[in-house]
């Protein structure tokens, strides 16, 4: 009587584990890009989330959030203000960085990454010279952070080269030598171009 | 009559007591510094264990002649082993708040936590030796898929990284100490389990967990480099592993280790304090404590 008690207990125990702590897709917005820029002391966080309860023109069903303030911590609150739901970051795959950030700021850019909850290490990082063009550009599947992922992927396939711009990559070592690997994606008459520091180029 | 020694059972045991929390929240602080920390600590703690387990061979053994020595010896030990316990489950209930479970709280995630560990701390020795046995062949073969299928994302550049002196090595060096040396209950644990304190088995499980640590210890710098000095950095450098577009996010698979470890190492030290008081405090029934004594190690 002992055993089976024993194992049933133990059994509750893993199946515990699997009933708390779960998240419902439709109660929260599952973030899979986020972008950094500042432009006169304002920092600006955009971010695309699909959300499968919003009403959106979108077949994939993302959306764009943005928020303002004098940081990127102050900036991500302000858009966790205006939302009902909790973000998700599971899903996260690329983060966007203004080309005109300096290196102390795309520091600041990296180490709020890594703060995110459930953040993969394996993320993609880009800079973009204009953010609001590049999220409000039409992509193959409708998310561009998955587009963008699918971008840096075939160029590398194509042209045989690793263009080492995940974070783990990207903050492994000094943040100059991060920052020299991460392309620039340009969005231009609903098109994306990427360009890498030596001057390869993709569409 | 044949009795069954259970050597392997106790070097797996003691290999999973050794990475216990150990894999889950190193000190990480510069390459080289880091790892000189480890094998220095590594060096330490294997002498350390390897006689005091000769020593507690001989204290543990039950004559009048050494009482008071004895009682201090078990005290000093029990303090470790509870020690021990608490840094091992303090570091595993910050994990699964901080990364497994988020949403769910504490008080359940303790009870759900404490069931697991009391199963294993009552459960007889033959059925925790064998439950670390199958634990140990399963932990080391994830060890060693998730470090094969990790080496294309290592940076072995690293390596060149300059050493930082002093204040960080007596750091990683006390740190690591913390974590290794509870190991010494084990000894005790043996003795009171098997008349023996089985000092080979003791040695050589303790330096397969060293190695098995250190694996976890270098995927997670290779990886992250200057990054590694977060908590959970072995997770965090797992995450980073995929296969196509199909296998992701991969650090699912760290979740078994780590509980494992944790538990083992947290049950282990448990029963530890239990049967050392067992002993101190006098039996009406002496033929009750006979019982334990299942088996001899060669």
């Amino acid at each position: 009587m002992k055993k089976y008690v024993l194992v049933l207990l133990t059994a509750a125990v893993a199946l515990l584990c699997g009933c708390t702590g779960y998240r419902e897709i439709e109660r929260g917005y599952l973030v899979t890009a986020i972008g950094f820029s500042v432009a006169d002391s304002d920092f600006t966080i955009t971010l695309e989330a699909i959300s499968s309860s919003d009403a959106t023109d979108k077949p994939s069903q993302a959306i764009t959030l943005s928020g303002n303030g004098k940081s990127f911590d102050a900036a991500y609150s302000a858009i966790e203000k205006q939302l009902v739901k909790p973000l998700y970051f599971e899903q996260l795959g690329t983060v966007i960085i203004a080309d005109t950030l300096n290196d102390t700021k795309i520091e600041s850019v990296i180490d709020f990454c890594k703060k995110l909850p459930s953040t993969n290490y394996g993320i993609y990082f880009i800079k973009a010279n204009n953010m609001e063009t590049l999220f409000n550009t039409e992509t193959a599947s409708g998310v561009l952070g998955y587009d963008i992922i699918g971008i840096i992927k075939n160029f590398e396939k194509h042209n045989g080269v690793k263009i080492s711009n995940q974070l783990y990559e990207i903050s492994r070592s000094s943040i100059a030598k991060g920052v020299e690997n991460m392309p620039t994606l340009n969005a231009f008459d609903g098109k994306l171009e990427l360009g890498l520091a030596n001057g390869g180029q993709y569409e | 009559m044949n009795r069954t020694t259970y050597n392997i059972h106790s070097i797996a045991l003691t290999a999973l007591f050794m990475m216990g929390n150990a894999i889950l929240a190193p000190y990480i602080y510069g390459f080289k510094s880091t790892l000189l920390s480890f094998l220095v600590s590594s060096v330490l703690a294997l002498l350390i264990i390897a006689a005091v387990s000769k020593f507690l061979n001989f204290v543990f053994l039950p004559t009048k002649k050494h009482k008071i020595f004895f009682y201090v010896i078990a005290f000093l030990v029990g303090l470790l082993a509870i020690f021990g316990a608490l840094d091992t489950l303090y570091s595993y209930i910050r994990f699964l708040t901080n990364i497994q479970m988020p949403q769910t709280s504490l008080i359940l995630i303790c009870i759900a936590l404490a069931i697991p560990v009391a199963a294993l701390v009552f459960c007889s020795n033959s059925a925790l030796y064998k439950f670390c046995l199958l634990s140990a062949i399963i932990s080391s073969l994830a060890i060693v898929l998730i470090f094969i299928g990790g080496i294309k994302y290592f940076d072995f550049t690293l390596f060149k990284a300059n050493p930082v002196i002093n204040q960080s090595l007596t750091s990683g060096i006390s740190e690591f100490l913390k974590s290794f040396l509870p190991a010494i209950c084990i000894a005790a644990f043996m003795t009171l389990t098997k008349e023996s304190a089985c000092t080979k088995q003791t040695i050589i499980g303790v330096s397969l967990g060293l190695f098995a640590t250190a694996v976890c210890l270098l995927q997670s710098m290779l990886t992250l480099g200057v990054s590694a000095n977060q908590d959970f950095p072995y997770l965090k450098a797992v995450s980073v592993i995929s296969s196509g577009s199909l296998f992701t996010r991969l650090d699912g698979f760290c979740f078994w280790l780590f509980f494992v470890c944790a538990l083992v190492k947290s049950s282990v030290c448990i029963k530890t304090v239990w049967l050392i008081t067992k002993t101190v405090i006098p039996q009406k029934n002496r033929k009750n404590f006979s019982a334990f004594f299942d088996y001899k190690c060669q």
